[in-house]
């Protein structure tokens, strides 16, 4: 039987896939310590209390997902996301249906991710949930409270979580406004964790553990980085995935003016050199000046 | 020289150096100072810290100049602070400085502050701030107190060193066991600022050196990062003894450190666990002199607290309202205090926290439960008597700034009429930027920082006087005992269909509302002996508590006295002024706590005794109408949650007031004569009036109340519980029977009694003796 295949009370059941975040490339955490740990303490069961439900709450871009690729990988535990939008439904909360591409069977049962993380005691992460419609979180009521289990009609079994199962949702700040979700949600969902933008020198660190080859030309950089951003927003500081994205672009400026002053005919490019602040300049521009705030 | 096993002390020259290696602004160390202190053996001749010359002088001519010393206990205010210019910045610096020169074209002192601070990471000035959680100000203090030299051993001008962020166990984990705590941590405390520090270490083990040539045993403190470099220093006989140069004291040389007054939102990151902890330990801290001896390391101080000031939390701000008029918010508050209370115990495990700080229970409360709430929450927490801005004589503050650019960086501003600077705030260690950062935003400054002048009418300090604490803790403690002993007698109607016995009689209203249900059932009423326990959310009921210990009816030359509280010392504390402005006019001045029968007793040891300066009353019996709490900010609660109606109140109290009301109720049910009515009895009567639903008796063996004193309470509505006095310890009761009436002075700004010296010597008991015993409902820790 292959991993992705589960029997469930004698049914055949296709299990949803963890996601690695090791294997997308993730680059370590920077700070959020403090963050970790209070969604670590609400993951501590306590002997009349099951384990707490944390809310993520934040700007995009501030690395609400990173904590919990973070979180995930601390635990060891495999990590199943199920992306929140409106066309969601109940049961897509639980158990799908399609078309069987075995010959012998008419149809397969598919567990979502968040049955598949009860039943393999891993990590249930649902983002974006404010965007959820109300009537498709009402799964998620049982699953929350001391009950931990999950009833699918379609497969008409109850999936009861493994003690290992841990559940953790983020949101931007703008979705939870106007009562997104409804209150039986609401108040299963806690500690309810703003993740505020990052501090000034832990995103010099990110920037300059993410590109390690602007690492001698930093310094200069990230000074008109600062000077450009005081100018363009003094109030409000720049997220992660903002600053991530200029600095990659300032990056892949530096790297097509190379391959311009090539010589033609030849495949010779320039060395990489590390890009200059006039690269920067461009880039900022284009990302934030032309478009406005918060458009990456 | 020889060291011997323990890692903090150090023989050099035949002296012995004791040495409180710590973490700073934690009271497990600013305990130790203070038993090393206090102990006979261990009494230094000298104090030593790790500050400069002149700086430990600055702060010890303060602190004399507030009244610390030898012949009297005194608190000390929260909080003040020392700032000092800074000169140097680190050689490493100076390359980038240059260069920050020619980009700016400007010379360094004409760059703004935050320019330097973020390129160079250096600030214009750096503060002192004297919390009494710091070992270093312990020490100080105790100099004071005991009149020993204190002698500052640090370098007076450096650059700021760099502080970075170490790993070690929680500072609450070294309560009674610091030698242990420093053996096992120092190894992770070594990485310091390589570039000043060891210059650091060098000075203060030579001036240590000269110190301990002069000094036969001696006090010193330092971070614990630092004590193991100035340890091998000390060993090492290479290492000439430096003088301290003694121009420390010239005034010249004291006015580069200017006195300020901190803003609340910077104070607090520098008081312990939290601010009232912090107050706590300055108020039940031992003189060296007068208490001789060390507060004991199970005092509540020291303990968990943080389950104490959630419930408290929780009756102030679900109080007023019944169940079913919450709104949705507060509804969801409550299903979520559970979890709430599981959350700050798992966030201070994860945070490896031995007890949970004021940063997990606010952090945790933050992400569970309502702003209100919080507000709510913060505002038990800055429950203590802060320093007013511009008191003191000391014009400049030490205020948060707004933090602007510098996003995450705590920047604070020192003001003054001259100047206005801006600085960094270095944290604690063990603190993240982030906490403090947050403490900053979100803090509610008390209202004495946003200059609303609650004071109208003028404070007095007065000299008269007062029971003695411990007896108010006793008191305290049995009465409580006696109302939980006594609920536990209570009988409950219940209502059960009817089956073969019609027990109390049938169940009216039941029975109708089952019939008009349709349903053929009758019911039946019965009492039942349930076992009740003290609501905790409800503190006032049961009381009064009168206490009766004898039965004999005789008065002989007894009589009765009225023990009182002075209402306007608690309108500085009052939430809301003008309510009890309006009740002190409508009822009076004076409080009547506790009503005691008796005789004062003259040929009592204690009395004779040269430094008991009172009186003795010894009790027949006595009616407990209010808790005496050891502050007048618990009593001005005390009065605001119970609306002034639990106790009496005139200007002129007196016990033939009571009597004259007592008596026209008893008139109103029986002809009984009055002089045939019992002292016993009457006493019960003078109370029942500032019953709530019940009020509790002890009596005698074999002693019954009167009829009439039942009705009476019947007719007001209310019911008395009466247990015996054989339930108590035969030796609390005896002890409680005494009142030593003794001298002190009400320290207003402090809100607390300060007694004359020698009165614990001539009672024999220690100032927190029964303090453990004071039920959670009415304490102040």
């Amino acid at each position: 039987m292959s991993t992705n295949i589960f029997e469930l009370n004698s049914k055949i059941v296709q299990v949803s896939q963890p996601f690695q975040p090791r294997e997308a490339g993730r680059v370590n955490l920077v700070g959020r310590t403090n963050e970790c740990r209070m969604v670590l303490a609400a993951w501590i069961a306590q002997p009349t209390l099951p384990p707490l439900a944390p809310l993520l709450v934040g700007e995009p871009g501030v690395g609400k997902n990173q904590l919990v690729y973070e979180l995930a990988r601390y635990t060891n535990k495999p990590l199943y996301i199920l992306q929140g939008h409106e066309d969601v439904t109940a049961e897509d909360l639980t158990c799908a249906v399609r078309f069987s591409d075995n010959k012998d069977k008419k149809m397969d049962y598919i567990l979502s991710p968040l049955a598949t993380a009860m039943l393999r005691g891993g990590i249930c992460f649902i983002d974006e949930i404010g965007k959820l419609r109300p009537r498709a979180l009402a799964p998620l009521a049982s699953v929350l409270d001391e009950r931990r289990y999950l009833d699918s009609t379609l497969l008409g079994e109850r999936i009861h979580a493994d003690p290992g199962f841990r559940f953790i949702a983020a949101t931007n700040t703008v979705d939870l406004s106007h009562d997104a979700l409804p209150e039986f949600i609401h108040s299963r969902l806690r500690p309810l964790i703003e993740i505020e933008p990052p501090p000034r020198d832990e995103l010099e660190i990110i920037v300059k553990e993410r590109f390690t080859r602007i690492s001698r030309a930093s310094e200069s950089l990230l000074k008109r980085f600062w000077e450009l951003w005081a100018e363009f927003s003094p109030e409000i500081p720049p997220s992660p995935r903002e600053t991530v994205y200029l600095f990659g672009l300032t990056l892949s400026l530096a790297d097509e003016e190379a391959g311009e002053d090539a010589k033609p005919g030849t495949s010779e490019v320039k060395s990489l050199l590390p890009p200059k602040k006039r690269h920067l300049e461009t880039a900022f521009e284009q990302l934030f000046q032309l478009r406005g705030l918060h458009n990456v | 020289m020889s060291n011997d096993f323990s890692p903090c002390e150090v023989k050099v020259f035949g002296s012995t150096l004791h040495a409180v290696p710590s973490v700073h602004f934690r009271i497990a160390f600013a305990a130790e100072v203070n038993r090393i202190c206090n102990e006979t053996k261990t009494r230094p001749e000298a104090i030593a810290v790790e500050l400069g010359p002149v700086g430990a002088e600055a702060v010890r001519q303060w602190m004399t100049e507030l009244g610390i010393g030898q012949s009297h206990r005194k608190h000390l205010p929260i909080m003040l602070g020392l700032v000092k210019r800074n000169r140097y910045l680190k050689p490493s610096m100076r390359r980038r400085a240059e260069a920050l020169q020619r980009e700016t074209g400007k010379l360094l002192d004409q760059i703004p502050d935050e320019v330097l601070f973020s390129e160079l990471g250096f600030s214009r000035r750096s503060s002192l701030l004297l919390s009494p959680s710091d070992s270093i100000m312990e020490a100080i203090r105790c100099g004071c107190e005991l009149g020993i030299p204190v002698y500052g051993v640090d370098l007076e001008d450096m650059a700021e060193p760099e502080q970075k962020t170490e790993l070690f166990q929680d500072p609450g984990s070294a309560i009674g066991r610091v030698t242990d705590y420093v053996q096992f941590n120092q190894e992770f405390t070594q990485a310091n600022d390589e570039e000043i520090d060891p210059r650091r270490e060098l000075t203060m083990a030579a001036r240590l050196k000269g110190i301990l040539e002069r000094h036969s045993r001696v006090l010193f403190t330092c971070g614990m990062a630092h004590w193991k470099r100035v340890q091998d220093h000390l060993m090492t006989p290479s290492l000439q003894s430096a003088q301290i140069d003694m121009s420390s004291s010239d005034p010249a040389k004291l006015l580069q450190y200017q006195r300020v007054i901190v803003d609340p939102r910077i104070a607090i990151q520098f008081l312990d666990r939290s601010p009232l902890i912090t107050k706590l330990y300055d108020r039940w801290r031992a003189h060296p002199l007068i208490n001789k001896k060390p507060m004991p390391y199970d005092h509540p101080v020291f303990q968990p607290y943080h389950q104490h000031l959630l419930r408290k939390t929780y009756r102030r701000y679900f109080k007023g309202q019944d169940h079913g008029n919450w709104d949705r918010i507060k509804r969801q508050d409550w299903s979520a205090s559970t979890a709430l209370e599981h959350l700050v115990e798992s966030h201070a495990q994860v945070n490896m926290h031995s007890q949970p700080t004021f940063y997990d229970i606010y952090t945790c409360a933050r992400s569970m439960m309502s702003q209100n709430f919080c507000i709510n929450l913060m505002e038990i927490f800055m429950q203590i008597p802060w320093q007013k801005p511009n008191s003191m004589g000391v014009s400049a503050s030490l205020e948060a700034a707004n933090s602007g650019i510098t996003w995450g960086k705590q920047i604070v501003r020192s003001n003054d009429d001259d100047e206005d600077d801006l600085f960094q705030l270095r944290t604690n260690p063990g603190q993240s930027t982030t906490d403090s950062f947050m403490a900053h935003k979100e803090i509610e400054v008390p209202d004495v920082w946003s200059k609303k002048d609650k004071d109208a009418i003028k404070l007095i300090s007065t000299s008269h006087y007062h029971s003695w604490i411990p007896w108010d803790n006793l008191l305290g403690a049995l009465s409580w005992d006696a109302i939980c002993q006594s609920k536990k007698n209570e009988y409950v109607k219940t209502s059960e269909e009817f089956s073969s016995h019609i027990l109390e009689g049938i169940d009216m209203k039941s029975t109708l509302r089952a019939q008009a249900r349709g349903e053929e059932k009758y019911f039946v009423t019965d009492s039942k002996h349930v076992r009740v326990s003290a609501d905790p959310l409800d503190c006032t009921e049961g009381l009064p508590v009168v206490w009766l210990f004898d039965g004999q009816d005789d008065i002989g030359n007894c009589n009765y006295e009225c023990y009182t509280q002075n209402l306007f010392e608690t309108l500085r504390h009052a939430r809301n002024h003008d309510y009890f402005e309006r009740q002190i006019r409508q009822f009076g001045s004076s409080a009547v706590a506790v009503v005691p029968f008796g005789k004062k007793i003259n040929d009592d040891p204690i009395v004779k005794h040269p430094q008991f300066d009172g009186h003795l009353f010894e009790m027949r019996g006595m009616a407990f109408f209010s808790p005496l709490f050891p502050t007048y900010q618990q009593f001005a609660h005390w009065f605001a949650k119970t609306r002034f109606k639990r106790t009496p109140i005139n200007d002129f109290p007196s016990w033939y007031r009571l009597r004259s009301a007592a008596l026209t109720e008893i008139t109103a049910i029986s002809k009984i004569d009055e002089d045939a009515i019992r002292w016993q009895d009457m006493l019960v009567c003078a109370a029942i009036p500032y019953a709530g639903q019940s009020l509790t008796v002890v009596t005698p063996p074999a002693f019954e109340l009167a009829p009439f004193v039942y009705r009476m309470a019947a007719r007001m509505g209310k019911s008395i519980r009466v247990i015996s006095l054989r339930r108590f310890p035969q030796k609390d009761v005896q002890r409680m029977r005494k009142i030593y009436m003794v001298k002190g002075m009400f320290d207003v700004e402090a809100d607390s009694i300060e007694y004359k010296p020698g009165i614990g010597n001539a009672l024999g008991e220690d100032i927190n003796l029964y303090l453990d015993r004071v039920p959670n409902q009415w304490r102040y820790f």
